[in-house]
């Protein structure tokens, strides 16, 4: 379950970016994982879910995954492929295959709420 | 005081249009972890420690391995260990007992360590005299994988016990490890574990990984683990 500590590091980095910003809230979080990254989708926006409920500042913010599958690289050959699970290359047959895509872990964009004019909020 | 969210306002409950910016980042999730990972691993080359993060199920004989590893370096290579538990000095006091300095992380539950826990954990080894420094994650072969901690050599342990599915089944661990040992290879007779078969399923995983097959009760069968060992003190010297 070490989805916890990767919503409570991404809530950090946004709280200080938000606070930077002046802003009062967060509207959107969206971050791209990859398949191969060792994260269950599901109980990162469950930690997620969860992380909102105790605190306020995040407690509108509605959270987008964009996930990323493997794309696999042959060593031997430079084909790349799709394919899932332990397979040989599909092109040359040979086994080799390095991941080019699915390790990805990130943070991509954030919506924040600002205070509205006029009406400085503290 | 607003018994929402503590604010001085109501204000910002009532309906009304947002006032939005969008801001992109391109970072990474664990950027903050990253950067302490980065300075430990800075830290770590500037003395000359090789660190070797070791990450297993619980039971796959991390501490054994240590404690064999130690008794066969000892007189030539000094060595300290971090140990990461979720609870207990057990572990240290394994090591302690081979008279290595080592200190005892204990995370209250967390099923990983992070890069600043192994930087406050370097801390208190100041003063001592090492040039291999091993961190024992804590027991989980899914979650340390996703914590660089600034090692140099990330191992990967599957006990012969566990069974021969493992690489299959965690994919993570193994395609971002450096080395992959089996263990316990003593137990071989006893189970359906095809090492060569286990071995040539990481490698198929990640085509770079060192693999190694040991038994702690063989010490015939650590000598190539323990070279490979000598051989990464001697690039750092």
């Amino acid at each position: 379950m070490h989805e916890t500590s990767l919503v409570l590091s991404m809530c950090a980095q946004i709280r200080e970016l938000a606070q930077k910003e002046g802003a009062q809230g967060v509207a959107t979080i969206t971050v791209r994982i990859g398949e191969l990254a060792g994260v269950e989708f599901e109980a990162f926006s469950f930690a997620f879910e969860v992380y909102k409920k105790q605190d306020p500042f995040f407690a509108q913010a509605h959270l987008k995954i964009e996930k990323v599958p493997a794309r696999l690289r042959c060593l031997l050959c430079g084909h790349e492929t799709q394919a899932q699970g332990l397979t040989p290359c599909p092109a040359c047959g040979q086994w080799g295959l390095e991941p080019i895509t699915g390790k990805e872990l990130d943070l991509l964009k954030v919506e924040l709420i600002l205070p509205e004019e006029g009406k400085d909020h503290v | 005081m607003c018994d929402h969210c503590g604010c001085e306002t109501h204000q910002h409950h009532e309906p009304q249009e947002q006032k939005l910016k969008e801001i992109e980042l391109e970072k990474s999730i664990l950027a903050a972890n990253e950067q302490v990972a980065q300075k430990n691993r800075e830290h770590f080359r500037n003395k000359g420690i090789v660190v070797f993060n070791l990450i297993s199920a619980p039971g796959s004989g991390k501490t054994s391995l240590l404690e064999a590893t130690i008794e066969a370096l000892k007189d030539e290579i000094p060595i300290a260990v971090i140990e990461g538990d979720p609870e207990t000095e057990r572990d240290a006091e394994r090591i302690r007992a081979k008279g290595v300095p080592v200190v005892q992380i204990t995370t209250g539950g967390a099923c990983h360590l992070d890069a600043q826990m192994v930087h406050r954990a370097f801390h208190q080894l100041e003063g001592q005299d090492f040039r291999l420094l091993f961190i024992e994650n804590v027991g989980n072969l899914v979650c340390p994988s996703s914590f660089d901690l600034g090692e140099d050599i990330r191992v990967v342990l599957v006990s012969v016990p566990e069974g021969p599915d493992k690489p299959v089944k965690y994919p993570a661990s193994f395609i971002k490890a450096d080395v992959f040992c089996v263990t316990k290879a003593d137990l071989l007779p006893y189970f359906d574990f095809d090492p060569e078969e286990v071995v040539r399923n990481a490698k198929r995983l990640n085509p770079k990984l060192r693999t190694f097959v040991l038994s702690v009760k063989e010490p015939e069968s650590l000598k190539e683990w323990i070279n490979f060992l000598k051989e990464m003190a001697a690039q750092r010297a």
